[in-house]
């Protein structure tokens, strides 16, 4: 079994709730932006 | 200021979502971290704490998709599936009221960070670690409708992270120091609503640290660390 304790969570709307909104990941990070290539021109 | 509009856009996104998430979680089209995944984890390390104990804190993850992808892409690097980091704007931050002001400064304002594997079988999987989540591939192009503006292959990334390796060595030896200081802020987290993988019945976040702590006699580490900050301030008892 994968998850020992999964059955508790059969409910998915109960584990929706602690599914986080996801968050921008722009801000400061632009420098890792060009490490790996990316510019806005190829948008 | 978003206008009513923008905001009427956002609710409807967030409606798809959950209604699309709670589908795909019953049909099996979106599943948590499993097992073999996350034993794998416990053998990659990012500042001295392994992924396996990252990856599974949203406090630790969500917001810093591009190292936390890539870091997630490197439990697939030595298997014969093939793996890719893809870059793309997505509806979650394209449409979020709270990122719209980003808009005119940076083009890249909606831009996110996921890993692509496709397995030996044929199966698309997308591993986002912002939500915790694994989506089959469709059903994540549905929510998300990515715009993809760029895709680093297996090769590519084997290339940056050896690059990385030898720069920024990573050395658990030395990193469990650091995480007598970690670990007890992401203990502070656990049970939170925002932290999945620590939800009672759950408990995968805990179960890992647990783990962590067997492995590197972590007891002594922390015995060791309070004895030279004792000596370092001269408090010796």
């Amino acid at each position: 079994m994968i998850y020992p304790s999964f059955t508790l969570f059969d409910k998915y709307k109960q584990m929706c709730y602690y599914i986080q909104p996801i968050k921008g990941c722009v801000y400061g990070y632009t420098n890792r932006d060009e490490e790996m290539g990316i510019t806005s021109e190829e948008t | 200021m978003a206008t009513q509009i923008e905001m009427k856009k956002w609710e409807l996104h967030q409606k798809k979502l959950n209604k699309l998430t709670l589908w795909g979680l019953k049909m099996g089209y979106i599943a948590l971290y499993d097992d073999e995944l996350i034993q794998k984890l416990r053998n990659i390390y990012s500042g001295g704490i392994p992924a396996s104990i990252i990856l599974l804190s949203n406090g630790m993850t969500n917001g810093h998709c591009y190292d936390r992808a890539t870091l997630m892409s490197q439990a697939f690097l030595d298997t014969d599936d093939d793996v890719n980091l893809i870059y793309a704007g997505i509806d979650s931050l394209r449409l979020n009221p709270k990122y719209l002001k980003g808009k005119e400064e940076n083009p890249l304002f909606d831009n996110h960070c996921i890993v692509e594997r496709i397995t030996k079988d044929g199966r698309h999987l997308i591993y986002d670690t912002s939500s915790g989540l694994i989506y089959d591939k469709k059903l994540y192009w549905l929510i998300e409708h990515p715009k993809v503006r760029k895709i680093n292959n297996k090769e590519s990334i084997k290339e940056f992270v050896k690059r990385e390796e030898f720069f920024y060595p990573e050395d658990p030896e030395a990193g469990k120091y650091a995480s007598t200081m970690i670990l007890p802020m992401i203990e502070m987290t656990f049970g939170r609503p925002t932290e999945m993988y620590s939800q009672l019945g759950i408990e995968l976040l805990q179960r890992e640290i647990e783990e962590y702590k067997k492995r590197t006699n972590y007891d002594d580490v922390v015995k060791e660390v309070e004895e030279d900050m004792a000596n370092m301030f001269g408090r010796r008892k």
